[in-house]
């Protein structure tokens, strides 16, 4: 499996890459799924969400993706009342914000170690606990700050009855 | 060795046929998520990457057509149904949860449920009902059951697979002495040092 390209999270003022999937959980709940179209090797779930920390209560603020009708998806797609912004008082776990250098890279998942993690612990969808990991200091002055991932292929996407452009 | 022909030979037409129908459907990625990827992918510029997803990637699927091709039929008889059907319970599919009468915590009316799972956001960004964003699940939930049965919270834990356990929570229906309806609420899987 490639490694997974991350959610993002703005948190203390801050842009973080969000190791963590909060919405898988409001789908899996029952949450109305529309359907994401796989694109890409590096993005198995379809959709990146962007998200936002305020006041220590979570709440994702914008999503990028594609559905399987052909149709661009955004946050409005899957909370049509709640366009800007939506509280994920569903998630009750952790989430995982990696920091600083890339000490050993995985192709897989999310598993590559970086310098830092901070864990962050909700209780349906506000921080409970937060905790700052340290995985140990990269040596190499040339590692790569901050997450990303090393390789991906895309795929074209596959038009259907609600349409999109042509190539 | 004239079968072995036959079976290449219908390999050619149904790789044939997929590209054709890949052709008249393919469009364009919406232009958000491009940039994303596109963003994200270090090697998009280098002769490597597009060697790899122009040539070798293409070559690949056409050997691979040439002599898997019935798996090519399945996928899109596959894809045919799974248009046809919504899945929503995606993780209760995967893992086969069951809820039992063991698993049944404490019994509860549907008012004292609504209490404890009402949504209040400052920012207003969740309807202000039971269950928020999850409201609708509730409401479904809550009109599968008859005039006797009991509302119950359970926790029951699910093993996954290489050892990983998580704890579900939830609220059951029960009916006489059968859960007949679970919802679930949450799950969390255990931190290692609360494995087993």
């Amino acid at each position: 499996m490639t490694a997974q390209i991350s959610e993002n999270v703005l948190y203390n003022g801050k842009e973080h890459a969000m190791c963590t999937e909060p919405l898988a959980m409001y789908f899996a709940l029952g949450g109305n799924s529309p359907g994401f179209q796989f694109s890409c090797t590096a993005l198995w779930r379809g959709y990146i969400g962007s998200w936002e920390i305020i006041d220590d209560r979570l709440y994702i603020v914008g999503l990028a993706g594609r559905l399987k009708t052909g149709a661009d998806a955004n946050l409005a797609t899957i909370f049509p009342d709640f366009p800007e912004r939506a509280f994920a008082h569903w998630y009750s776990g952790m989430v995982r914000l990696p920091m600083g250098k890339l000490l050993q890279y995985v192709h897989g998942g999310y598993c590559s170690t970086y310098e830092r993690d901070l864990f962050l612990t909700f209780e349906k969808g506000v921080i409970s606990k937060t905790e700052l990991v340290s995985n140990g200091e990269s040596l190499d002055p040339t590692a790569q700050e901050g997450y990303g991932v090393a390789a991906l292929t895309t795929f074209p996407f596959r038009k259907n009855d609600a349409g999109g452009e042509e190539s | 060795m004239n079968y072995l022909y036959w079976y290449f030979g219908i390999g050619v037409v149904v790789l044939s046929a997929v590209y054709i129908s890949h052709r008249l459907s393919v469009t364009k990625e919406s232009i958000d998520l491009h940039s994303s990827l596109d963003s994200d992918n270090p090697d998009k510029d280098k002769w490597h990457f597009k060697l790899r997803l122009h040539v070798l990637l293409p070559l690949f699927i056409v050997i691979f057509g040439a002599i898997a091709w019935p798996i090519f039929i399945h996928w899109e008889i596959e894809e045919f149904f799974q248009r046809r059907r919504t899945v929503t319970h995606l993780f209760v599919e995967d893992t086969g949860m069951k809820v039992t009468k063991e698993n049944l915590i404490e019994r509860q009316t549907i008012a004292d449920i609504e209490v404890l799972e009402s949504v209040i956001d400052p920012l207003n960004s969740a309807p202000a009902k039971p269950f928020g964003h999850l409201n609708s699940v509730w409401e479904n939930f809550k009109a599968k059951a008859e005039n006797e049965d009991e509302f119950w919270n359970f926790e029951v834990t699910v093993d996954e697979w290489w050892r990983v356990k998580n704890d579900c929570k939830g609220y059951a229906i029960l009916r006489g002495n059968n859960v007949v309806e679970h919802m679930m609420t949450s799950w969390h899987e255990r931190v290692p040092d609360q494995q087993e």
